[in-house]
């Protein structure tokens, strides 16, 4: 039983370290990324290269040069800083000419470079090995742990110290004067420059924060499956993010904790169910899933629109 | 015209602001003068909105100076110009909608510990010290505008007045040493908007200058110790209320016969 949770609970923390970092710049700042795929991606690949060695890839006459190879437990943190680095920096690059823009031009300019992200990762096969998967990413406490359940259940512990790590972090950072200017950013922006707020400042460093979470999100996805492609990068990995964030509730860090693993669960549910179907109905659930989050994301904007935990309304005492 | 004696605080020459064909402000000069309450007033076009988002950095002007405290502020970005302590209310209200009364007025207060991220990872524990103060000193500028009983009501919940009341609190907070106010009592209930007045009289007494539009003549003429008349995008004429109101030039544009 623990082990079977093991399964379900690292891969729902890696989806709950992504939609933490995907809040603070569409909760809490109102800056919509629709190519959080690409930064989940650039982590990812990032972490695998520094952490495999090169390896001939055959079919193509290419070789995988690999990189570092580089796998030890300090090795593989450091692989995961610079993950987190590549992300936000690329995040920053991005935001740099558009966020001085209407707000629209950040979400398209997100969303074209979701797809360039994609096929690049794809086409650049010297670099990324393209489609043939790379040699197996390692985890950290590889060489203490072999793989199996038990590993899997000390990767859970792993992510979840992370997620920890991110939400007290993100936490002290959200609830601080930094935290509200840019709430004061997403209700109105001209009316926080107005008040003395660079807004353009405030908006460029949450957005490569967010994307900096979302790259360490890919590094731990990296590790964890130890096969990465370019695919798993596609649209709709960006799609359950926004479902998690609005499922658990915008702006509300503990609240999106909570959507990533009941978003997670939900899937997870339908894989676990599968066994005990005939083939023909198994390969109708994958899309029955989708249907029924779609469903549920609809009732919920309807509904529900702040989410399972609305955004905590902020009363300190009276001083005066 | 009598030539005032306070030294200018803020000055315009020759802004021109146009959107398309339409020239908003047409090579306007004025001075604002230090300590008093000067009013702005024309008819609706006259591109008195204009000219206060231009001061305000909120809007580029086309062309000419805008000077504040003898430094020129045209092409600064607005947070700037506000930390040189010039501030602007808006016509409508720009409350933040999801933030509460006590929020609101806690992020207009100038530079604090806690809103630069190298400042949160340097001295995290100055923090909550810094906070404190903020929170007592958006209680007290509460107090004096009267909002204090709503302090922890959602903007967005309060009325069109309470609102304006709202702007008027979150200018304070930034203790600007000049205030532009965009029609601070249109729309107010006369009980607020003497409350609003009160506020504004007081704080000029302690030395805050005023450059407020109006459209109320009766409150222009009683509360203004100065008026400059906008026309077509420039200044018409100014003076002191008395001559204003005598001025043949703005009974024919504005004031009417």
């Amino acid at each position: 039983m623990v082990l079977l949770l093991a399964g379900f609970v690292a891969p729902a923390t890696i989806l709950v370290v992504l939609a933490l970092g995907l809040n603070l710049q569409w909760g809490h700042t109102g800056l919509f990324n629709a190519g959080v795929a690409a930064f989940v991606g650039v982590g990812a690949y990032v972490f695998a290269m520094f952490a495999t060695g090169s390896v001939r890839a055959g079919a193509f006459g290419s070789t995988y040069p690999g990189h570092w190879g580089l796998a030890g437990p300090i090795d593989l943190v450091l692989a995961a800083l610079f993950a987190m680095l590549a992300a936000g920096v690329l995040g920053v690059l991005i935001a740099i000419p558009t966020l001085r823009l209407r707000a629209d031009y950040l979400a398209i300019a997100t969303l074209a470079l979701g797809e360039i992200a994609r096929l690049v990762l794809k086409n650049e096969r010297s670099v990324t090995g393209g489609d043939q998967t790379l040699p197996l990413v390692p985890r950290p406490f590889d060489a203490f742990v072999p793989r199996g359940p038990y590993s899997d259940a000390v990767f859970s512990l792993v992510a979840i110290g992370v997620a920890l790590g991110i939400l007290f972090v993100l936490d002290f950072l959200t609830r601080a004067p930094w935290g509200r200017n840019l709430r004061a950013i997403r209700e109105d922006e001209e009316a926080a420059m107005a008040l003395g707020k660079d807004a353009f400042t405030l908006k460029l460093s949450s957005f490569g924060i967010g994307c900096a979470i979302m790259g360490l999100s890919g590094a731990l996805l990296a590790s964890f499956n130890g096969v990465i492609t370019p695919d798993q990068f596609a649209p709709a990995a960006t799609f359950s993010a926004y479902v998690v964030v609005i499922l658990g509730g915008s702006a509300n860090n503990r609240g999106v904790i909570l959507g990533g693993y009941l978003f997670f669960l939900f899937t997870w549910t339908t894989q676990q169910l599968k066994g005990y179907f005939p083939g023909d109905v198994t390969l109708k659930l994958d899309y029955l899933n989708q249907i029924a989050i779609g469903l549920l994301l609809i009732l919920f904007i309807l509904f529900q629109p702040e989410g399972v935990m609305p955004e905590p309304k902020y009363v300190p005492r009276r001083k005066a | 015209m009598t030539e005032p004696g306070t030294p200018p605080i803020l000055v315009i020459e020759d802004v021109t602001k146009s959107f398309g064909g339409i020239r908003a402000v047409d090579a306007c000069s004025l001075t604002v003068r230090a300590g008093r309450i000067t009013g702005l007033i024309g008819p609706n076009g006259a591109g008195k909105s204009t000219l206060f988002n231009v001061i305000a950095g909120l809007y580029a002007p086309d062309a000419g100076q805008v000077y504040f405290e003898g430094t020129r502020v045209d092409g600064m970005p607005p947070h700037r110009i506000v930390r040189r302590g010039l501030m602007k209310t808006f016509q409508i209200p720009r409350e933040l909608r999801n933030m509460t009364v006590l929020e609101n007025v806690m992020v207009a207060s100038p530079r604090i510990a806690g809103e630069r991220l190298t400042d949160l990872f340097l001295h995290p524990w100055d923090i909550p010290m810094a906070e404190a103060d903020v929170i007592q000193r958006a209680d007290g500028v509460l107090r004096t505008v009267g909002l204090l009983g709503l302090r922890d009501e959602y903007a967005k919940n309060l009325s069109g007045g309470q609102k304006k009341l709202l702007e008027l609190a979150r200018a304070l907070m930034g203790q600007p040493k000049l205030v532009l106010l965009d029609e601070p009592i249109a729309g107010v209930n006369p009980v607020l908007a003497q409350r609003i007045l009160a506020v504004i009289e007081d704080l000029r007494d302690h030395g805050v200058t005023f450059f407020l539009i109006e459209h109320d003549m009766d409150v222009v003429m009683k509360r203004c110790e100065w008026i400059i008349v906008m026309h077509q995008g420039r200044r018409l004429v100014e003076g002191v209320p008395d001559e204003i109101k005598a001025n043949p030039k703005v009974i024919d544009s504005y004031l009417g016969g």
